[in-house]
């Protein structure tokens, strides 16, 4: 913010010694379009064309779409997905929102550690988190041997509702601290309380609704990245024969008769959904726009509820963090599956085997292919961010955010089709199907940091006589940096412990990580997968600790998308 | 500047290509992970087609281990051919399969998949060849198919966790309301070895065993893997699932039991095949050939499955086995699936 | 009664001192103006007041009730404060109608009373046919009268207006303060209102709080704290001065340097004769062609301002601000004449500009 002023202060004295003449105003105009170009470009090749390519496998399928729509399954299925995304989507709203909310009227004690405890779930995959949450809490599981308690509920709707909610928290509060930084005037909500207004009154008719934006886009989010999500239904869902559309396009992907038709045509569906989510939430979030300024936050009495909070956020974290890992340690260390999780009969054995074999090439794959992506994202979503800001720059956001928005496994079938006549068999179309994936996981981050900062700075350095280029780089590099950096740790994280995706398009000895963790599982051997997912959740958490460690960085990543920290 | 900013896009985007086109490159080396290292020179090993080198790419569902164990034995027999393993379950195979025809071609040469029901749409996509060993008509009829034959066979058995009583012999024991809640079961719709299971069960034990199972809250899972891991954990004291299951849970010393059903285990092959447009190449005759040789056989055993040809001590010789006509599995699947789902909804 | 009563305030967070030892009242219907720079605490006394900040130790009361003390804070909504924002502090999802009327529904009146109220409030601050626009779609001072509007239908026992005018237009300014003053007389509450702007407090103000590094450092009328400034800090802090050394003789008599001026009003002489330190306001100078009047300068700069012209001058004791009336006939360079008809004495014993804090 000081180079907001600085420049700021310049812009005035130095405007009118900067010339206009024609040839820099069309070359300005070319390098305005060049952003757009770039952009364009790269959402023709990694979300149109693909995308495209694989709806015109259903489409031409004659019936397909028909034969979907007869099948009684399909209506019980799109159900299961709307009620657990939903449900899963009022948890997170609940946890994430309410936290930070919580965390922003009260001084929370721990508030660091609870939010990097919220945050957690962004590093684990889904699959691991529902296995973990079974080796947990259901029949012979570790509260079982330990308590005699077993939950065994947690298989159908309640409990894929409430793993794909646990999963969704940090989206959800990330958003909501991020609106709450920027447009929740702490004024207005003293003016409230001035008025007479009692605290939760002052929730109700003041607070929530100004944050009603921030709960739309974070609803939107969350019930998207829930409704696209397989690997929590796939070990929650499936045995309580409650169906999913993620659950019913993997049905149709092992055993179907009209080979990709119908997979594909099930993923339009969620497609489909991501459109009409997106494009609602826009529409109602434009409608109040912004006028906030940043003020401090008000930090309000209720000194009782501050320990309260506390207390069930961390009750909270118990019951949906530690003791699921917990679960998922206690089958690692065991050394034969099925006996009971007693120092005993622990052993490193299966540790051992995860960090050997295949694991070790596999692991340095995916960093390779982690490390380019997220490269090539912050690049891509730097551009995407700043494009996005501009008149009808929303249709960018939309367009990046359809690849998210479906399952891994159509993702990959689509950037197959679509690629894999030029560059099968390496590791470039695992990257390219990683690049189309989780673009929008880096323009995210990277684009409220720009919209944050404004047009100001950049016109400031302009007008203070710097180039383009050094105005950018003097100017908006360095506020949106630790943005950058945030956005290009969150696709790193997720590359790192993508399953789906590799494994659909993977050759003989370029397995990645992804794979070699669904190959322990396609073998059955429930300490295998659980002993290498710990180990590549231990690995991703060793990243995810620069974040924890640098007040800077938790600043970047709080400015970006948090605001909390 | 968004010029030189979209060149600073090109080149990462150009660093990060050349990453991955460097590791492809490395990767692509001989000591890749599924070819053996060392050539196993001690080839006493019945002499194969004479000439015949090179390397082909197997998809096969099973795990990479397994994988890897049995291209280096192939490898050992055949010094100068050489498989690579592509290790998935059948359905990614499949779906990796059907997208690869459609992009430039079917990357495999030949097939080793778990599931017998998903060969005759490979074959009536235009992906499975119509080659087949001859050493295949030793199979039964029901066996093998248009273009596909079973490497080994797995079969549909009865496990229980060690100490479960009373312990069950049959199907039809299933039903025994004294193993209330205490029962799992794979879910046919995910695939065919469950599916062989849904259609066969009640012929043996009578029509109305899964209204029964109902009765008795049985449990129902995406994978067979599921049920073997639940019953060893105790999750579950019994469960329906594979041989192949049960061996490597028993191997490890998970307290875990199999039964051989009395009125007969339900045996699904693993379907081999070749590719189409592959037929001819050396090395998948070779291979598949090799797959129903005694040796590969033998292999096979020891890696935890029930053999295609030939006695080991991986089936009991007194266990009975059913047969089961899988054209009509195949034919008859939305049938079996729906009177399936009117049970458990 | 008074309406408001602040007693030894502290308030700290961490090891930072936002206010040490603050007391002060402000009588009924009184408007006291909290003047200082940014960062000097006046924002923390206000939002100590409102219940927006804890206190550390001391004590508040709002008309005789006790509202804050160290471990003791009654809710913001049962103090009885109005509060005008610097921000308007206006909630974007509500227009103008419902937002005045917001407070009135907390006070328990009727959906429809509520609203009748408010649009009558709306009209006394002169933004009748404005009701149904939300924030967004009102200029910064129509949006501040709404703040104001919503602060009157509070009822409060005492309003707290939070530089108010900070973000408007100087055009904007004199009539939202007059406004302001109309208003808080017709209710017959008391005021705090805090300000760094000087005229802005002389303007509203019946006394001023000067504060300065979270200190209460003087309290006084607007005349008297021009006037007669408890310190330098204070004395530049109310407007332009010059401050000189002199030698006071008697009661209207000093001497600067060799020259002796006889007849200058001397504020604050109550002392006996020395070496002082004097205040002089640009409009307690003279200045005449050059030897007329007892001191010499030469002319720095010549500013017009309207009605004045502010002349800058270079004198053996150091640069002078003057204003003149009227259109002046002077020139950078020029030598002229200058003496000084009125001065404040610093009183020797004021502590030193700086303090730590």
């Amino acid at each position: 913010m000081t180079t907001r002023t600085a420049f700021g202060a310049a812009t005035e004295v130095a405007a009118p010694t900067h010339p206009a003449p024609l040839p820099r105003l069309v070359r300005r105009l070319a390098g305005e379009g060049i952003s757009w170009v770039v952009v364009a470009a790269g959402i023709a090749v990694l979300v149109a064309w693909p995308i495209g390519r694989l709806l015109y496998e259903a489409v031409r399928t004659p019936g397909v779409f028909h034969q979907i729509w007869a099948d009684p399954e399909i209506l019980r299925a799109i159900r299961g997905t709307v009620v657990t995304s939903l449900g899963a989507t009022a948890m997170a709203l609940l946890v994430g929102g309410g936290a930070a909310i919580a965390f922003w009227r009260l001084r929370v004690a721990g508030q660091q550690w609870l939010t990097a405890g919220l945050l957690l779930p962004v590093l684990v995959p889904p699959f691991v988190s529902a296995l973990s949450v079974t080796q947990a809490y259901t029949a012979a599981g570790l509260l079982d041997h330990l308590l005699g308690i077993r939950a065994d509920w947690l298989f159908g709707p309640a409990g894929t509702t409430l793993v794909l909610g646990v999963q969704q928290v940090p989206i959800a509060f990330l958003v909501l601290a991020a609106a709450i930084r920027t447009r929740g005037g702490a004024d207005a909500e003293r003016a409230a309380r001035a008025a007479g207004a009692n605290p939760l009154t002052c929730l109700f008719t003041i607070t929530l609704p100004l944050l009603r934006p921030a709960l739309l886009a974070a609803s939107a989010l969350c019930f998207i990245a829930a409704a696209s999500d397989f690997g929590v239904p796939a070990v929650l869902a499936i045995p309580a024969r409650y169906p999913t559309v993620t659950t019913e396009i993997y049905r149709a992907m092992s055993f179907s008769s009209s080979g990709l038709a119908s997979p594909v045509a099930l993923s339009t569906l969620l497609i489909v959904v991501a459109l009409v989510v997106f494009a609602v939430a826009g529409r109602l979030t434009n409608r109040i726009t912004a006028t906030g300024r940043h003020s401090s936050p008000l930090v309000v009495r209720g000194r009782p509820w501050h320990g309260v909070v506390s207390v069930v956020l961390a009750g909270y974290l118990l019951v949906a963090n530690v003791i699921p890992f917990l679960g998922l340690l206690s089958v690692a260390l065991t050394r034969v599956y099925g006996e009971s999780p007693v120092p005993a009969h622990w052993g490193l054995d299966h540790l051992r085997e995860a960090v050997s074999g295949a694991a070790g090439g596999a692991l340095a794959r995916s960093a390779l292919l982690s490390l380019a992506a997220a490269s090539v994202l912050c690049v891509a979503g730097v551009l995407a961010g700043s494009v996005a800001l501009r008149r009808g720059g929303r249709i960018v956001s939309t367009l990046i955010a359809i690849p998210y928005a479906v399952p891994g496994s159509a993702v990959a079938v689509a950037i197959l089709l679509a690629f894999g006549r030029w560059f099968y068999g390496g590791l470039v179309i695992i990257e390219l199907a990683y690049l189309a994936r989780f673009w929008a996981l880096a323009q995210q981050p990277i684009g409220a940091a720009l919209s944050h900062i404004g047009p100001d700075p950049m016109r400031a350095a302009r007008a203070c006589g710097a180039s383009a280029w050094r105005a950018w780089w003097t100017a908006i590099w360095p506020s949106i940096r630790p943005s950058v950096f945030a956005g290009w740790l969150l696709v790193f994280l997720t590359c790192l412990h993508e399953l789906t995706v590799s494994s659909l398009l993977y050759v003989p000895g370029k397995e990645t990580i992804g794979v070699v963790v669904l190959n322990a599982e396609l073998a059955g051997d429930l300490a295998a997968t659980s002993a290498i997912a710990l180990v590549l959740t231990l690995v991703v958490l060793a990243c995810a600790v620069p974040l924890f460690l640098s007040r800077r960085l938790r600043g970047a990543l709080g400015f970006s998308a948090g605001g909390m920290w | 500047m968004k010029r030189t900013l979209a060149a600073a896009a090109a080149f990462v985007a150009a660093m990060g290509l050349a990453a991955c086109s460097s590791g492809k490159s490395s990767g692509g080396s001989p000591s890749a992970v599924s070819t053996p290292s060392a050539a196993a020179s001690s080839s006493a090993a019945a002499s194969p087609s004479a000439a015949a080198s090179g390397k082909i790419t197997v998809y096969a569902a099973l795990t990479s281990a397994n994988g890897k164990a049995l291209a280096d034995a192939f490898h050992a027999s055949h010094p100068n051919e050489t498989v690579e393993m592509v290790t998935a379950g059948t359905g990614a195979l499949v779906t990796r399969m059907e997208t690869e025809a459609k992009a430039g071609g079917v990357r495999a040469d030949a097939i080793l998949l778990a599931d017998p029901t998903v060969m005759p749409q490979l074959a009536s996509e235009g992906i499975l060849g119509s080659y087949v060993p001859a050493a295949a008509s030793q199979l039964p009829e029901t066996m093998k198919g248009d273009g596909w034959f079973g490497a080994f066979n797995f079969y549909n058995v009865i496990i229980y966790h060690t100490g479960t009583t009373p312990v069950p012999k049959d199907w039809s024991d299933l039903t025994n309301p004294a193993y209330k809640g205490k029962i799992e079961i794979g879910d046919p719709s995910y695939s065919g070895t469950t599916l062989a299971m849904a259609a066969e069960v009640p012929k043996l034990a009578g029509a109305d065993f899964f209204t029964k199972l109902k009765a008795n809250d049985v449990k129902i899972v995406q994978s067979t893997n599921t049920v073997g891991n639940d019953v060893a954990s105790g999750a579950r004291a019994v469960g329906i699932t594979l041989d192949s299951v049960y061996r490597p849970l028993a191997k490890k010393g998970s307290p875990v039991q199999i039964v051989w059903p009395a009125s007969g285990a339900i045996p699904v092959p693993a379907p081999a095949g070749a590719v189409k447009g592959h037929e001819d190449n050396p090395v998948v005759k070779d291979f598949l050939d090799w797959l129903l040789t005694s040796e590969a056989q033998q292999q096979l055993v020891s890696l935890g499955y029930a053999p295609a040809l030939g006695s080991s001590n991986a089936v009991p010789v007194d266990a009975k086995v059913v047969t089961v006509r899988y054209q009509d599995l195949v034919s008859q699947r939305s049938a079996i699936l729906d009177a399936f789902k009117k049970v458990f909804g | 009664m008074k309406a408001l009563r602040v007693e030894e305030l502290t308030v700290r967070y961490g090891t930072t001192v936002a206010l040490e030892n603050v007391t002060l009242d402000v009588e009924e219907g009184e408007i006291l103006a909290v003047l200082g720079p940014s960062g000097s605490g006046k924002t923390t006394l206000l939002g100590a007041i409102a219940g927006f900040i804890d206190v550390t130790a001391g004590r508040i009361w709002i008309a005789d009730r006790l509202v804050a003390a160290a471990g003791h804070s009654m809710p913001i909504e049962r103090r009885g404060v109005g509060v005008v924002f610097q921000n308007y502090g206006l909630w974007p999802h509500l227009d103008a109608l419902d937002t005045v009327a917001y407070p009135l529904r907390r006070q328990g009146f009727s959906r429809h009373e509520a609203r009748a109220r408010a649009r009558e409030l709306l009209s006394r601050v002169g933004l009748a046919g404005l009701e149904g626009r939300r924030p967004a779609l009102l200029s910064g001072g129509q949006q501040q009268r709404v703040g104001l509007a919503r602060a009157l239908a509070c009822k409060p026992r005492i309003f707290l207006f939070d530089e108010p005018t900070a973000n408007l237009d100087s055009g904007l300014r004199a009539g939202l303060q007059t406004q302001i003053r109309e208003q808080q007389q017709q209710t017959g509450a008391a005021a705090v209102y805090v300000t760094h702007d000087p005229l802005e407090a002389f303007a509203v103000a019946d006394r001023i709080a000067a504060i300065r590094d979270a200190r209460l450092v003087q309290v006084a009328t607007p005349r008297e704290i021009y006037a007669r400034p408890a310190d330098e800090w204070i004395a530049r802090l109310t407007g332009p001065c010059a401050i000189l050394s002199a030698q006071v003789i008697d009661e209207s008599t000093i001497r600067i340097g060799d020259a002796e001026l006889s007849g200058v009003s001397l504020h604050g002489f109550d002392r006996d004769p020395g070496e002082v330190r004097l205040v002089v306001r640009p409009e307690w100078i003279r200045i005449a062609d050059d030897g007329e009047l007892p001191l010499r300068a030469t002319v720095q700069s010549v500013t017009f301002a309207g009605a004045e012209t502010v002349c800058l001058l270079t004198t053996a004791t150091g640069p002078v601000t003057a204003r003149l009336a009227g259109e002046v006939d002077l020139h950078p360079g020029d030598a002229v004449s200058w003496t000084i008809v009125g001065a404040s004495v610093l009183a020797a014993s004021i502590r030193p500009v700086v303090t730590s804090s």
